[in-house]
């Protein structure tokens, strides 16, 4: 996938609003990388929503290195947890990428430990989620549970200790990649901590298993708003809110009834509601007919892992969830892919380096 | 001696040349079946047999009606009780009930279901009084019809009765509420048991089974115990489990991989609207729901869609579902050429492409397109 095309996507869409040149220094400086991973794009909508803030000082120029000595920002803080298999290379990749673009940002990396720290009852430890919940920004590679060990999975802890509420993934079709679908232009944003996949089950007699989908009106107001905000912040024209009320009444009739309220103080933005099984069809016959997607954590699973389908799968797809007080955690959405750690080529880092150098 | 064998060979590969040339030169003829198959019939099964009939709501009156035209030109053996139910009726009429359990076979237009609060949707009522237990969507591709997809064959069996759909909903106290997810190891197992016999008997090489058991451990996990017990006893027919993102992934990018699904309730609903999406869209795949004494009709994938009014005003509504589900109702009946007759004038004007509905891309009436069925008719 060229570099061109992973433009055109960062220009198309952040999380935040971005300086235009900052892409054109973006541009400049990587010409032909011929790969890059889905956590670089991750990463760069979350910097640029930390670099807005800084004052725009920056002169737009052909010559890379005079617009990287504008950057006169302070450099940014960010958490980073490579993650396993193949995590380690490709978080290697992208401090390259970001250091030859001389990007205003400092690791902090944290590792998996090998035992369990008793303060967070699972492999990562407290410092490492006090140092996300300090920088509140941070970039986390693929992470394998280990499995049978008896004890939280390394997501679910990210997710519960920093309050991890809304799961965002902008699904756009890559100008370079081609796929069956060529129009595909959405955000599907998830709640991430509620709804089916709480955990809560239990065995009622031998043979009978139930399972407990909870949806509260804080949750969904949350999602709800943040939903909104993206969608105001982004420009987007229209929000739809997937559900499957006319079964589920109760639940997602208390999900859909926070977004009518959430949409009430939006006019300006057009509100819908959707049927899961419609939205499902129409996404696979016409997905140019949504714009911004908001559903509870069941529906959320499966229509986001379509979409990425759509475009050409996890490893195109860029992910970030989104915390209370502002947090912004990119991550990786595929696995970590023990079987192709160490064969994934080291030439990659190498191309990288020449190309820039030729550009200079 | 060879030679001999040679020359004796010739004029029968000229004569089966020939023959196959003449057969492909028209392309009606490739329709018209020239069928090896004799089906022979018990004494007395050529008498009309009663179905029940729902038009429902919606294009359901439409797409009906279609269905009683052709069953007519056709002179098929069989004949429709009509049956008035609205989706917001509070509960189906026993009247209704009672005709079904007495023809033991109905046809049906979707039921429309309020939103939000109240009555619960009939369909699913109708489901649960009946104890259809599978709800069997088959999605293909159509020749003719225009898709991204190509290679599609996939049958899904969903269960129907349990799952995410059991309606058992409360609050908890006001903001909070919890829904009740029942997975029992008695419905997996006969659906699972119901989609290795499907596979089995309609010569279908593989059954993959959805779930989310990473997640939901207990729950799906149960699923896949049944499915994997049931596995074990057909080993002519191979088995694998895929979590249902995934499956959805794959779905939309390489659908060829898959075969026969069975999937729980909640998960089902979402695969086979997805795979009816790939093939060529709800509007045109058939299905029904079947239960060890009854059978309803319907079409496949989203039953629960009845349309907008515009399209009802218009009376454009694709009856090409409902057909094909009419057709799999014939041979349910046991009339086998009357179903055969029917799936091939269908298909026929599908191929055609002259007679094509608006989710098809064309413009004609539902009334246009019966009739081209009707002249396809041979």
């Amino acid at each position: 996938m060229s570099l061109q095309s992973f433009l055109s996507v960062f220009r198309r869409g952040t999380l935040f609003p971005f300086s235009p040149s900052f892409v054109e220094l973006e541009r400049v400086k990587f010409q032909h990388i011929p790969q890059t991973s889905p956590a670089i794009m991750a990463f760069k909508q979350i910097l640029s929503r930390a670099l807005r803030s800084r004052p725009d000082q920056i002169l737009s120029s052909p010559s890379a290195f005079s617009a990287a000595r504008a950057f006169s920002s302070a450099p940014i803080t960010a958490t980073l947890f490579p993650g396993d298999g193949i995590g380690p290379e490709i978080a290697e990749s992208v401090k390259q990428i970001f250091r030859e673009a001389e990007v205003p940002i400092e690791w902090e990396e944290h590792y998996v430990g090998t035992e369990i720290d008793p303060r967070t009852q699972s492999f990562l430890t407290w410092e490492s989620l006090e140092s996300v919940r300090r920088n509140r920004v941070g970039l986390k590679g693929p992470m394998a549970t280990p499995i049978g060990k008896g004890h939280r999975s390394l997501n679910l802890t990210l997710r519960k200790e920093l309050n991890l509420y809304a799961n965002v993934r902008p699904c756009y079709s890559l100008p370079g990649y081609k796929t069956r679908y060529d129009d595909v232009n959405l955000v599907t944003i998830r709640e991430n901590t509620e709804g089916e996949y709480s955990g809560l089950e239990h065995q009622v007699v031998r043979g009978v298993v139930e399972s407990l989908k909870i949806i509260t009106r804080q949750a969904s107001l949350r999602v709800a708003e943040y939903a909104f905000h993206y969608a105001k912040a982004h420009g987007r024209e229209r929000v739809s809110a997937i559900h499957k009320a006319n079964i589920m009444q109760k639940t997602d009739g208390l999900f859909l009834k926070c977004c009518r309220e959430v949409a009430e103080k939006y006019p300006e933005i057009t509100y819908e509601e959707v049927v899961i099984d419609n939205c499902c069809m129409m996404l696979v016959k016409n997905p140019a007919l949504f714009d911004v997607l908001v559903m509870p954590n069941l529906y959320g699973d499966i229509i986001s892992d379509l979409c990425a389908g759509l475009i050409g799968g996890l490893g195109l797809t860029p992910s970030c969830n989104i915390g209370e007080g502002g947090i912004a955690l990119a991550e990786a959405v595929h696995g970590s892919a023990p079987d192709i750690a160490g064969k994934v080529s080291s030439i990659r880092p190498l191309l990288i380096f020449s190309h820039v150098f030729s550009k200079s | 001696m060879l030679e001999q064998m040679a020359k004796r060979s010739v004029p029968l590969l000229k004569q089966l040349l020939s023959s196959s040339a003449a057969a492909s030169s028209s392309c009606s003829s490739r329709f018209t079946s020239h069928r090896s198959v004799t089906y022979m019939p018990r004494p007395g099964d050529g008498s009309p047999r009663a179905v029940t009939l729902i038009p429902g709501d919606g294009i359901g009156p439409l797409v009906t009606g279609a269905v009683e035209q052709v069953m007519e030109a056709m002179h098929a053996p069989v004949y429709f009780e009509r049956y008035d139910v609205h989706g917001d009726m509070p509960k189906v009429p026993q009247e209704v009930i009672d005709s079904i359990k007495k023809n033991k076979v109905c046809l049906k237009g979707g039921l429309a279901t309020p939103m939000g609060g109240g009555v619960s949707s009939l369909n699913v009522q109708l489901r649960k009084q009946l104890d259809l237990y599978a709800s069997l969507v088959n999605c293909f591709n159509l020749p003719g019809l225009p898709t991204r997809h190509e290679n599609v064959d996939i049958v899904v069996i969903r269960e129907n009765t349990e799952g995410e759909y059991a309606g058992l909903e409360h609050e908890v106290v006001p903001g909070v509420v919890e829904s009740l997810k029942v997975i029992t190891k008695f419905c997996s197992e006969r659906i699972a048991k119901y989609a290795f016999e499907y596979a089995y008997l309609n010569n279908r090489r593989k059954v993959t089974a959805v779930h989310k058991a990473n997640i939901m451990k207990l729950a799906d996990g149960l699923f896949l115990e049944s499915c994997r017990e049931v596995a074990t006893k057909y080993p002519g027919i191979k088995y694998n489990e895929i979590i249902v993102d995934n499956c959805c992934m794959q779905l939309v990018s390489k659908p060829e991989q898959f075969d026969v699904m069975v999937t729980p309730n909640l998960y089902g609903n979402l695969v086979a609207n997805t795979a009816a999406g790939i093939a060529g869209g709800t509007g045109v795949m058939p299905g029904g729901n079947v239960g060890a004494d009854h059978a309803v009709f319907e079409q496949g994938a989203s039953a629960g869609n009845v349309g907008n009014e515009k399209v009802t005003e218009q009376k454009k509504a694709n009856p090409v579902a409902l057909l094909l589900s009419s057709a799999m109702m014939l041979r349910h009946l046991q009339f086998p050429s009357f179903a055969d007759r029917l799936e091939t004038a269908v298909k026929h004007v599908i191929f055609e492409g002259k007679h094509r509905t608006k989710d098809l891309g064309g413009n004609s009436t539902t009334q246009e397109v019966v009739d081209a069925v009707i002249a396809a008719l041979d």
